[in-house]
């Protein structure tokens, strides 16, 4: 167990405006989260808003930026972390509902036309025969639909219009395997001045995907289909 | 508060500032490939517009030439020449770096090929800058 | 124009003739029989047609390469698809102007 300070991000609309952070001095133990820790400030101030909802990783819900870096905040143990100060601030780049709060509608106004499909077959269990009845093994698609990698991404900090890692990442998938998707119509979508020719190669969107999306190389991937013409039904020229 | 005066207030929309472009915050190798590419492609525009100025000085003749060369002789020109030519070097090697990720080759090794850029662009920086001091 | 592709291409492009031919002007200017150090080397130099082609081709490069840079700049500062077409004419007639006033100096030097 360690004592640790967290300053945390504040604002709300017409009420905590200029943003102002509060600071709190707690007990951490080994196991704790940064989530854990919000919700125990949060019995004593329930003004504290911020979202979850699975505690495990799997939802997407947690984003936020703790120590300047983009987390998932109940994935992340607050003595890993290693500091005595942890500052705990909303993800940048979205607007800003109150506290760690923010409306993820720019992430979905460009991740779904994409459409790609959620359910994926599953690479893993190789060995494993799947019964007649089951077919293939499936499962869910990476994207947590989380948007740290938008939070970390310097283009999207400056132009709303680029389609961003998540959405090309989401395009990239539908390339390799369309389960039914129309390929031409989604190169089509990225192979404009704000898809995948806006980015510059940062990387700074692996650096923080939890889920090992790697959004990054699936851009350089939809990149090199559509300089090697493989791409040909779709992208134009 | 009458529940039905209650208005949901409006979220803050995010500012966009270009000083994130050159921030040193929590970058990852690929953040500081970028945002020193950047910097150097600007550089270069910029001192693409002073060369242009200065090389004006050959259409007033021999004289006026060799007086803006000769003013341009001090050490703390020659100094900035050097930066000048570390960020050519630079931005051509990682320009290089960057054409081959868009070819999809080498993503994976990205963070080595920044050092490989990296190390190249210092050490063809310190032979120029010996020859030219 | 929707042609993402085409414009990164260009630049990745001019970037790579770039590297031969900036090279070219940086080793000439430095190092080739220790420099172009007055007017009368820029002369000898210039005189040379072949290194005059290259010289020439190099200021157009630089300048196309350069000006694409600053378009990607204002685009990711996010501006209109209106706004983007004006500002790829404005970039085009300052690329046009800059390559005259190039052109103009090896005239004038050269005669
Ligand atoms: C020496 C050979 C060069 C190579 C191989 C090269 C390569 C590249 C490449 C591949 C890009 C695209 C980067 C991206 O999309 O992220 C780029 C951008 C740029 N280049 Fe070059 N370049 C070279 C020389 C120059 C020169 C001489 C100038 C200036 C006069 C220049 C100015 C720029 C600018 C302003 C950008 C945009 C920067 C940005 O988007 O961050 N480059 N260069
Ligand atoms: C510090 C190193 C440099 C020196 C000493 C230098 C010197 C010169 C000289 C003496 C000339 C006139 C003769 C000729 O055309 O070769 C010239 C022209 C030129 N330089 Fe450089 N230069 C340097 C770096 C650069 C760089 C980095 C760029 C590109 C960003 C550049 C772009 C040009 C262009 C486009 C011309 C042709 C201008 C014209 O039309 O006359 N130079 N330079
Ligand atoms: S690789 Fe592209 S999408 Fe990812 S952070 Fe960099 S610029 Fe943004
Ligand atoms: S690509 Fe990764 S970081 Fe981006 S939204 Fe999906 S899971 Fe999150
Ligand atoms: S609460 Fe679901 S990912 Fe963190």
């Amino acid at each position: 167990m360690a004592e640790v300070t967290f300053k945390i991000y504040r604002y709300k609309p017409g009420a905590i405006d200029p943003p102002r952070y509060d600071t709190f001095r707690v007990d951490v133990e080994a196991h704790e989260t940064v989530l854990d820790i919000l919700e125990r400030l949060r019995l004593d101030d329930p003004t504290l808003t911020y979202r979850h909802s699975c505690h495990h990783g799997s939802c997407g819900t947690c984003g936020m930026v703790v120590n300047g870096k983009e987390v998932l905040a109940c994935v992340t143990r607050v003595l890993e972390l290693g500091t005595d100060t942890v500052v705990v601030e909303p993800l940048h780049h979205f607007p800003l509902v109150s506290d760690l709060v923010v409306d993820m509608t720019p992430f979905f106004e460009k991740y779904e036309p994409v459409g790609m499909p959620y359910i994926r077959e599953s690479e893993y269990i190789p060995e494993g025969q799947p019964s007649e009845e089951v077919g293939t093994y499936v499962r869910f698609e990476s994207c947590l639909e989380c948007g740290l990698c938008l939070s970390a991404c310097p283009v999207v900090g400056t132009d709303p219009e680029y389609l961003g890692p998540a959405a090309l990442a989401a395009a990239a998938r539908v390339v390799q395997e369309p389960r039914g998707q129309d390929v031409a119509s989604v190169f089509q979508m990225v192979d404009t001045e704000q898809g995948c020719w806006r980015c510059h190669a940062a990387m700074e969107c692996s650096e923080v995907c939890p889920n090992d999306v790697d959004p990054g190389g699936m851009i350089m991937f939809l990149r090199r289909e559509l300089l090697t013409g493989k791409a040909h039904s779709g992208g134009k020229r | 508060m009458n529940i039905e005066e209650y208005k949901r207030p409006e979220p803050r929309q995010p500012e966009a500032r270009l000083s994130e472009w050159f921030s040193p915050a929590k970058r990852g190798v690929g953040g500081w490939a970028f945002l020193l590419h950047r910097f150097t492609g600007i550089v270069l525009v910029l001192y693409l517009a002073l060369h242009f100025y200065v090389l004006s000085y050959l259409a007033r003749g021999p004289e006026a030439y060799q007086a803006a060369l000769n003013f341009l002789e001090n050490p703390i020109f020659v100094a900035l020449e050097v930066a000048l030519i570390a960020a050519v070097i630079y931005h051509g090697l990682n320009g290089l770096r960057l054409i081959l990720m868009a070819y999809n080759i080498g993503v994976k090794h990205q963070k080595a090929m920044f050092w490989v850029v990296f190390v190249l662009s210092a050490l063809t920086t310190l032979v120029a800058a010996v020859y030219m001091l | 124009m929707t042609g993402g592709k085409k414009t990164w291409w260009w630049q990745a492009l001019s970037g790579l003739v770039l590297v031969f031919l900036l090279g070219l002007h940086l080793f000439a200017n430095h190092f080739m029989a220790g420099g172009l150090l007055t007017y009368d080397d820029v002369v000898t130099y210039l005189s040379n047609p072949w290194i005059l082609t290259l010289e020439v081709l190099f200021l157009a490069t630089v300048i196309y390469h350069a000006l694409l840079g600053v378009r990607a700049l204002m685009l990711d500062r996010g501006i209109s698809g209106q706004q983007e077409r004006k500002l790829t004419r404005v970039l085009v007639v300052v690329g046009v102007v800059l390559f005259l006033y190039g052109i103009w100096l090896f005239w004038v030097i050269l005669t």
